[in-house]
């Protein structure tokens, strides 16, 4: 905690009011396991697996069945890694696509896309049939995911640069959106503590102003019916709770219950004097200690 | 294009993909993808790098053979978890092979790129950035 403090001040007084247990600062601060997703378009589950088991050792994640630990960071010497069979991917950022069910045939947004684990998975969950769009706004972050893709031999999708909200003039087109939303990286600290130090709650503010453009923009994109999954790696209600809530306040949005096999932290309802909805208690918010992975928040928003 | 390019691949190695489209970009390179119904009226990036047509045929990428290998009844050439390391890692394989020119290479059920055979030997184009290290 104290080592926290000395680096970021700010942030550990804000962040001890949200979860003031020592698990949770121990987590914080603790490097991750290695995690990896198996790439189900070029070669059958089992075979990679039996395939990887017999030189790594493997621990199944139970929210994503195509998800494992595994103990080697050292992919320049993984014949699978080479050949785009497995993506090096962080346990909790592969439950968005999970929660999102995208099917064969479908229509997809992934609004702000690079660099592509989580397309990939959707690709992968459609194999490959249907269309995705993946959009980011830099050109070269975009540049990164169509290596990716590439890498991944995704076939189903289509590469654009924009701003996220250019998508709100396609009303009710998209089958599924989602929504990773960039966010000030809480959950990042396990891989850098770069992202320790950069945090400011200016950029808080400022990416929760985003995140309420980019969510109305996808919400209007969505079709009647449809699933829009936001999705963040930090922690701050700000960013969260705070911009479901004002999907909720300001459109006919519904939640969705995310029922998956893990352990989670309840939703904020109420931080710093202001209130949210009830309903958000729908959401999955989930502390580093909760499971021994990143931060992460995901909401099921449905259209009706 | 995306019919010269299936006859060719037809001749090559008796299959060609029936559900993708082919389009030939500067350098000769090849990208196949599935077509998309919805216009996003902007720019937009698509398809995999599938493989090149040389002056004697198409070499197929990585993701190109993984996707013309599961089905092709000719050229295709086996080998084992050791040779495949070896290819891996950028070397040339001696292989003892019928087949001259391009081959697709194999290790069970994982594809691995093509290669050019002449003479007992096959050339190795892997990418750099795709080698593995055998330390």
């Amino acid at each position: 905690m104290e080592e926290v403090s000395k680096i970021n001040k700010a942030f550990y007084e804000r962040y001890q009011r949200l979860d003031d247990g020592k698990e949770f600062w121990e987590f914080m601060m603790a490097p991750l396991r290695q995690s990896i997703r198996i790439n189900t378009l070029k070669a059958p589950l089992e075979y990679v697996k039996a395939r990887l088991e017999e030189r790594y050792e493997l621990e199944p994640i139970p929210w994503v069945k195509e998800g494992f630990f595994i103990n080697t960071r050292d992919f320049g010497e993984m014949i699978e890694y080479a050949l785009g069979l497995v993506f090096p991917q962080e346990a909790s950022s592969m439950i968005p696509p999970v929660v999102l069910e995208p099917k064969p045939g479908e229509l997809v947004l992934d609004m702000a896309a690079a660099p592509g684990a989580k397309t990939t998975q959707i690709a992968q969950y459609m194999e490959n049939e249907g269309c995705i769009i993946a959009n980011d706004l830099k050109r070269w972050r975009a540049n990164i995911l169509i290596a990716n893709l590439n890498r991944f031999g995704v076939l189903n999708t289509e590469v654009t640069v924009k701003d996220g909200t250019y998508f709100s003039r396609f009303e009710n087109t998209f089958d599924k959106i989602l929504l990773d939303a960039p966010c000030s990286s809480v959950g990042m600290i396990r891989k850098s503590f770069k992202f320790l130090r950069d945090w400011s709650m200016k950029k808080v503010i400022r990416y929760s102003n985003i995140q309420k453009k980019l969510i109305i923009a996808a919400y209007k994109a969505l079709k009647p019916g449809g699933t829009l999954v936001y999705s963040t790696c930090t922690i701050d209600p700000l960013e969260n709770e705070e911009v479901v809530d004002y999907l909720l306040t300001k459109t006919d949005a519904k939640l969705g219950k995310i029922k998956l096999p893990l352990k989670s932290t309840p939703p904020v309802l109420e931080f710093e004097g202001r209130k949210y909805s009830e309903e958000v208690r729908k959401c999955l918010r989930i502390h580093p200690q909760d499971n021994n992975t990143e931060a992460f928040f995901v909401a099921k928003i449905r259209k009706p | 294009m995306s019919k010269k390019v299936k006859e060719m691949l037809l001749g090559q190695y008796g299959y060609a993909p029936e559900d993708l489209i082919f389009e030939v970009k500067r350098s000769r390179r090849v990208y196949a993808y599935k077509p998309c119904e919805f216009d996003p009226k902007t720019r937009t990036d698509r398809g995999v790098y599938f493989g090149k047509i040389e002056s004697d045929g198409i070499r197929l990428t990585i993701e190109g053979s993984f996707l013309v290998g599961p089905k092709a009844t000719k050229n295709v050439v086996e080998v084992c978890e050791e040779e495949a390391k070896r290819w891996l890692s950028g070397e040339d394989l001696n292989i003892p092979t019928e087949a001259r020119g391009w081959v697709i290479l194999k290790w069970g059920l994982y594809y691995l790129g093509c290669g050019k055979a002449k003479d007992g030997i096959i050339k190795n184009y892997v990418p750099k950035e795709r080698r593995i290290s055998l330390e």
